[in-house]
């Protein structure tokens, strides 16, 4: 038998194996499994959240994932950036996490790109996937991603973290989106925040869920809310987005 | 009045508390009144160099943000619950 063969329902044997324990999720199923094949999702940044992002879309079986990070790995990285090891200090962050992914699932198409989010690329890399997950730690960055996103009508999940307390919304084509939150870069941001590794990896693990959700239609994804919780005392709370009808991103009638 | 105020991301050590002030006591000014006491670092997260509520700071009233042109002319009322989260976008 050939694994990497499509089966029947387009999943070879091998994956029909790989993914069985999920494959029993109630409302994800097969067919949720051959979405999310057929998906493929950019992943701005493969740090404490964004890599913890992709490792959880990498073995649930997305079918190809891009993985846009910039830079050589430092040693100060490795509280929370668990996509790489030891081994890896000064070497590029995207290729390492791209081979640990393949190692992890090699179903999975994995494609670094040693590149950040800026005005020149962003349009490029949102239209190269179905899916944005954005996790950059630059306000910068997400907002391009945001405003490419809603432009070309692409979901995006916007994941962040600051010390124990970390958020999470998911900006869908019609909704309110992050710069009805943030109409500009917030001047106040320090590049340089307290970081638990496991906050980051928590919040990023429900980002890759988000977008599974989104991927497949099994679940509800948050939709015009933003969801924090706090790890020092387990808390969490919902906050509304109000959307901004003057919104210079998502307000505006969009072209063609 | 009285209003509840919690903190959450740079600003969580400012609280949470309760404040007291008059009927008709605008959000607006319970942010002056706030950094009216507060550290530099603290100010800038509640105010603009101009006085005005810092745009990038997200403001809910029971649980429901407040869009830009709405805080500025939002009246509190006695016992809301006034939520203060700075921007966060650790990666």
């Amino acid at each position: 038998m050939v694994a990497d063969e499509p089966g029947d329902e387009g999943l070879a044997p091998e994956e029909l194996d790989r993914y069985s324990w999920q494959r029993s999720v109630a409302g994800f199923g097969d067919q949720g499994q051959r979405r999310l094949k057929a998906g493929s999702v950019l992943v701005s940044r493969i740090g404490g959240v964004g890599g913890a992002a992709a490792t959880y879309l990498a073995a649930a079986g997305v079918g190809r994932l891009v993985l846009a990070h910039a830079g050589n790995l430092r040693r100060n990285d490795l509280n929370r950036q668990t996509l790489m090891t030891t081994a890896g200090i000064g070497r590029p962050r995207a290729e390492q996490g791209a081979a640990r992914l393949r190692e992890l699932n090699p179903h999975v198409v994995v494609e670094p790109l040693p590149e950040n989010v800026t005005a020149a690329n962003a349009a490029r890399l949102v239209a190269c996937c179905d899916l944005v997950v954005s996790a950059a730690p630059l306000f910068a960055e997400r907002l391009l991603l945001n405003a490419e996103a809603v432009r070309q009508g692409k979901p995006l999940v916007d994941a962040a973290m600051y010390d124990t307390e970390a958020r999470l919304t998911c900006v869908l084509p019609g909704g309110p989106c992050l710069a009805c939150l943030y109409p500009a870069p917030p001047p106040h941001w320090s590049r340089q925040f307290p970081v638990l590794g496991a906050v980051a990896g928590t919040i990023g693990a429900l980002a890759a869920l988000e977008a599974i959700k989104i991927l497949t239609g099994c679940g509800r994804p948050l939709a015009g809310t933003l969801w924090s919780f706090d790890t020092a005392g387990l808390t969490c709370r919902s906050l509304t987005i109000p959307a901004r009808p003057d919104c210079p991103v998502c307000g505006s009638p969009r072209g063609p | 009045m009285r209003i509840f105020i919690t903190f959450t991301g740079p600003l969580r050590d400012q609280g949470p508390g309760t404040l007291n002030v008059p009927e008709g006591t605008t959000l607006a000014a319970v942010c002056r009144q706030l950094a009216a006491h507060a550290a530099a670092d603290v100010r800038r997260h509640l105010l603009t160099a101009e006085g005005g509520i810092e745009p990038t700071l997200l403001v809910a009233v029971n649980g429901v943000g407040l869009a830009l042109e709405a805080r500025a002319r939002r009246i509190l009322a006695d016992g809301d619950e006034l939520l203060l989260m700075p921007p966060i976008a650790g990666g």
